[in-house]
């Protein structure tokens, strides 16, 4: 094949360099296939190293599987793809666990329609499902890798915080959407907020002497309880009210220090309630 | 024998409430493979957890690659410098085996995203899982599991290598493979194995380390391991109630090992053999009778 056009100097330096924007560089791509003058033209302006890293650059992307797609979720809303990994191996993030999630809330709105009985129900079980999601997330029992990990140089604090903060954003948002659709005195909707971080900072901060699921079965049990009598007790349980919200702040607040504290105990496996 | 060393214990426990786990131990490993023999509940897990600086210990002194593992800065050195494979190690089995070993390389604090996943490849061909590599692990064989697990250790091209029972579901070929494997990237690391094969240990260590009950009961090279354990295995027609261990070979004859009697058929020893006297069911002695 013959053409009147071929590369001047100016421009095989500018397209070695990278520096010929989309269109010209697709004329000049399909002109060096054609002529073998402008090939040997071309070849010594390359830079070697250049030409290197945009090889690696090419085969990893065709040599390096395509992420889950919880983890394309995750770069939509604008999280980095390492953290999106990160938080794609945590159990309390798969889409069977937040289905369960929903699934227990949804019918807990539903009962909250029923009367105060079914609004005291979802007010009881709504701090549950943070508790669970952040106990499975970290430890041996909900983190299969959990060996491996605290094995390598990564902080175990900032994991388990990066993982605690993606769990309680994804199942308060649940919450907080079956909490709208609930019938209800308006306060009641977010009622069970305060509780639900007192749980699970109290979870995390035993995490450092005992396996999360164990710590977080321990205190649902104990949640369940004390419910139980408020239940008994009065119609509208003082359990939710002011002062007992103020109580839960303090707890949730002594219990992050005492998380932040002792955070280097996390540096090791937890042996508490496991072999 | 310095601090400096890869491996520097001495005199290191463990305990889990009462129950003492290790106590004890002592060892100095340099480059190379030293393997760690023990029956089962010897204590060999929770030693090798303690060498992965995922346990800390509760007595004694404890250096590795020459820093203290009870200082969080340098526990933090010691972990970027460190493969470690657990003897049960788990997957998020919806992960392909190339992401598994991409997550573990971000937590091994491997930033740059190019030249991890460079090296999430080096790994999968090093352990032969090229093909499988874009496969969910939940459809991988218990075998390629293991070969996987091992890859994550790899990850870095650590200096110091723990491998808690790494044969453990290979089969020979396999064995063979890892044996390989090992042999291969055993020089300028240091790496230590725990195993219930002594054949392995025969065929990769350059030290061997014998324990029970959470001590040592030998510490040396495979080949003296054997020599000290010479004239004390013979073969009978009968149980020789003077053995320690004695089993039926597929001869038909017995296979006593202990104190041999005067005029016994005596054979070469194994290593098995040297092992069963230092651990067998009545725990013979070596150290105790030398």
């Amino acid at each position: 094949m013959t053409t009147a056009w071929h590369l001047d100097q100016d421009l095989v330096r500018r397209y070695a360099a990278g520096a010929t924007d989309g269109v010209l560089a697709a004329s000049v791509e399909a002109h060096v296939v054609a002529c073998g003058e402008c090939r040997r033209r071309l070849a010594p302006a390359v830079d070697r190293g250049r030409l290197g890293t945009v090889w690696a650059g090419i085969a990893d992307t065709v040599d390096t599987p395509r992420a889950g797609g919880f983890e394309r979720l995750l770069h939509l809303v604008g999280i980095r793809p390492d953290t999106a990994r990160l938080l794609a191996a945590t159990p309390s993030l798969r889409a069977s666990w937040l289905g369960a999630v929903a699934a227990v809330l949804a019918f807990a709105a539903f009962a909250a329609g029923s009367g105060p009985h079914g609004q005291l129900l979802f007010l009881t079980v709504a701090p549950l499902a943070p508790v669970a999601g952040v106990a499975l997330a970290f430890g041996r029992a909900g983190d299969p890798t959990y060996e491996m990990a605290v094995a390598t140089p990564y902080s175990a604090f900032r994991l388990l915080m990066v993982r605690t903060v993606a769990v309680l954003a994804t199942t308060i948002a649940i919450a907080v959407t079956a909490a709208v659709v609930m019938a209800g005195p308006g306060w009641f909707a977010v009622a069970w907020l305060l509780p639900a971080l007192a749980l699970t900072a109290t979870t995390l901060a035993l995490a450092e002497r005992v396996e999360p699921v164990y710590a977080a079965a321990g205190l649902s049990i104990g949640w369940l309880t004390v419910a139980l009598t408020a239940w008994r007790a009065t119609a509208v349980p003082a359990l939710f009210g002011p002062a007992a919200q103020l109580a839960f702040l303090a707890v949730a607040m002594l219990a992050c220090v005492e998380v932040v504290r002792r955070r280097d105990r996390l540096a090791y496996l937890i042996v508490g309630g496991a072999s | 024998m310095t601090p400096q060393a890869a491996v520097y214990a001495d005199g290191v426990s463990k305990s889990f409430g009462r129950t003492p786990a290790v106590a004890g131990f002592s060892l100095t490993a340099e480059d190379g493979v030293t393997g760690l023999l023990g029956p089962n509940g010897a204590g060999k897990t929770t030693l090798l957890r303690c060498l992965a600086t995922v346990h800390a210990p509760d007595g004694g002194t404890l250096r590795l690659l020459g820093r203290d593992p009870g200082i969080a800065e340098q526990r933090r050195e010691i972990r970027r410098r460190l493969g470690y494979l657990p003897q049960e190690p788990g997957f998020q089995r919806g992960f392909t085996a190339f992401e598994f070993l991409d997550y573990i390389a971000i937590l091994k604090e491997m930033v740059d995203r190019r030249s991890r996943h460079d090296e999430v490849r080096r790994v999968i061909a090093e352990v032969g899982l090229e093909t499988v590599s874009g496969k969910t692990i939940r459809k991988l064989s218990g075998g390629m599991r293991r070969r996987l697990a091992l890859a994550q250790a790899l990850l870095g091209s650590p200096e110091l290598l723990i491998l808690d029972e790494p044969t453990v579901g290979l089969d020979p070929e396999q064995r063979l493979r890892f044996r390989e494997l090992i042999g291969r990237s055993g020089e300028g690391r240091a790496i230590i194995l725990s195993t219930h094969q002594t054949e392995d240990v025969a065929a990769l260590c350059s030290q061997v380390v014998v324990i029970s009950e959470g001590r040592t009961r030998y510490a040396g090279s495979p080949a003296e391991m054997v020599a000290r354990a010479a004239g004390r295995v013979w073969l009978d027609t009968r149980r020789d109630p003077s053995a320690a261990v004695a089993w039926r070979t597929g001869d038909g004859r017995y296979r006593n090992v202990g104190d041999a009697p005067a005029g016994a058929d005596l054979v070469e020893p194994s290593i098995e053999d040297a092992y069963l006297l230092l651990v067998g069911d009545r725990a013979l002695s070596l150290a105790d009778a030398s």
